[in-house]
């Protein structure tokens, strides 16, 4: 199970779960509600290398493509096969069925420009 | 008041005219100047939605030999054939219209296509959006946008009438929009794959809704018009920038290829090289 405090946030609404050295990534609560349904997803393929904060993934919800970005930098080693059939996952699950896919993180210093649950819930609220 | 950039540009092949709207949408960051463009297509075109599979929407092989262009688009949404039309570009940030950085996206949309409702009332016309109907998500799973219809979308006289769809990263945003002047489906039905009527009433368009045809220049400045008076701000005459062109000169290898355009291929390394030619 994965607790939405005890994740790490980015600014533009991607989790992340570190563990050892690998990283769980997915859309928080609030991106996805805001989105509306989500109808495709494009996952990119096993091995594919990303720097931290470009685009990893892409979704479209109410005819508007929206970039996913990666919190860290890393390989991709895994991906959540069920979102290709099921991307509404994301909607109904964003913590737990609805995660994307899993990093293996390359740089595990750059976890401090991710934000804690309290600091995403204060940037939520005070940004503007 | 605040300024926008006003960007008319010609009659253009699809491949150019995405292009250009891509590179408009990457380099935004650069100067953070929003715009309003304003353009056409110089040749009969299908623009097909970003997660589109084209071989469900359309026979493509038949479109290619008849002389049809097909392009993918940045943005989402459904098939679109371009010819009697005038289409619109809109690159903006969440802060340009006035809205917080973590603004819903659907307060968005509706605020960046309330400008159409005012556009449609100028010609005297009863415009509303889609929502505010009871069987307002009627056909969503058509493939073709005309048919399906989306919250924001605006219908007059119970129909809808063009269509819009965007990409966003970032809290950048690109709308991509279409205002029919006249919906020839008899010049299309042998390349879609889903069955079109002549006699549908699910749309509508311009001529038909007001008996006569009106020149591109008018609508267009109806257009600026009205997006002024939405935003509060003034559209000023612009040209696409050097970085831009360079921009869309690159993204030209993506739209006019048939990897990208029939099934969404990119080489894994193509925006890097993108930037490099800044």
């Amino acid at each position: 199970m994965v607790s939405p405090q005890e994740l790490l946030y980015t600014q533009t609404h991607e989790w992340a779960k570190i563990e050892d050295n690998t990283v769980k990534i997915g859309i928080s609560f609030y991106l996805q509600s805001h989105l509306g349904e989500i109808t495709f997803l494009e996952l990119p393929p096993l091995g594919r290398r990303v720097k931290q904060f470009e685009k990893i993934a892409v979704i479209e919800a109410m005819k508007a493509v929206v970039d996913i970005h990666s919190p860290l930098s890393g390989e991709v080693i895994q991906i959540n096969e069920k979102l290709k059939e099921t991307p509404q996952l994301i909607n109904s699950s964003p913590y737990q069925e609805g995660w994307l896919l899993v990093l293996k993180i390359e740089n595990p210093e750059e976890k401090s420009q991710l934000m804690s649950f309290e600091e995403y819930e204060k940037f939520l609220q005070t940004t503007g | 008041m605040k300024t926008w950039r006003f960007i008319q540009s010609d009659f253009s092949p699809a491949f150019q005219n995405m292009a250009y709207d891509e590179a408009l949408f990457l380099n935004y960051p650069v100067n953070r100047q929003p715009l309003l463009r304003i353009y056409g297509f110089s040749s009969l075109s299908f623009s097909l939605g970003y997660f589109q599979k084209t071989s469900e929407v359309l026979d493509w092989q038949k479109c290619l030999k008849e002389g049809l262009t097909l392009v993918r688009r940045p943005t989402g949404g459904g098939l679109i054939f371009h010819s009697q039309e005038l289409t619109y570009s809109i690159v903006c940030s969440k802060q340009d219209l006035g809205f917080r950085k973590e603004a819903v996206k659907r307060e968005i949309i509706e605020f960046l296509c309330s400008f159409l409702l005012k556009f449609y009332r100028k010609l005297g016309l009863k415009p509303y959006f889609c929502f505010e109907t009871k069987n307002h998500l009627e056909n969503k799973n058509s493939s073709f946008c005309l048919l399906r219809k989306s919250v924001y979308d605006v219908l007059i006289e119970g129909r809808k009438i063009g269509g819009y769809a965007q990409k966003i990263s970032k809290g950048i945003i690109l709308q991509q929009g279409i205002i029919p002047f006249r919906v020839e489906i008899e010049k299309i039905k042998k390349f879609v794959k889903e069955p079109l009527e002549k006699e549908d009433k699910t749309y509508t368009f311009l001529e038909e809704l007001l008996g006569r045809n009106l020149s591109f220049k008018e609508l267009s400045y109806l257009v600026k018009e009205s997006l002024e008076e939405v935003l509060n701000c003034q559209l000023k005459k612009d040209y696409f920038n050097s970085q831009e062109c360079s921009l869309a000169n690159y993204l030209l290898r993506k739209y006019e290829s048939l990897e990208w355009n029939i099934y969404r291929n990119l080489p894994e390394n193509f925006y890097e090289e993108a930037f490099l030619v800044k």
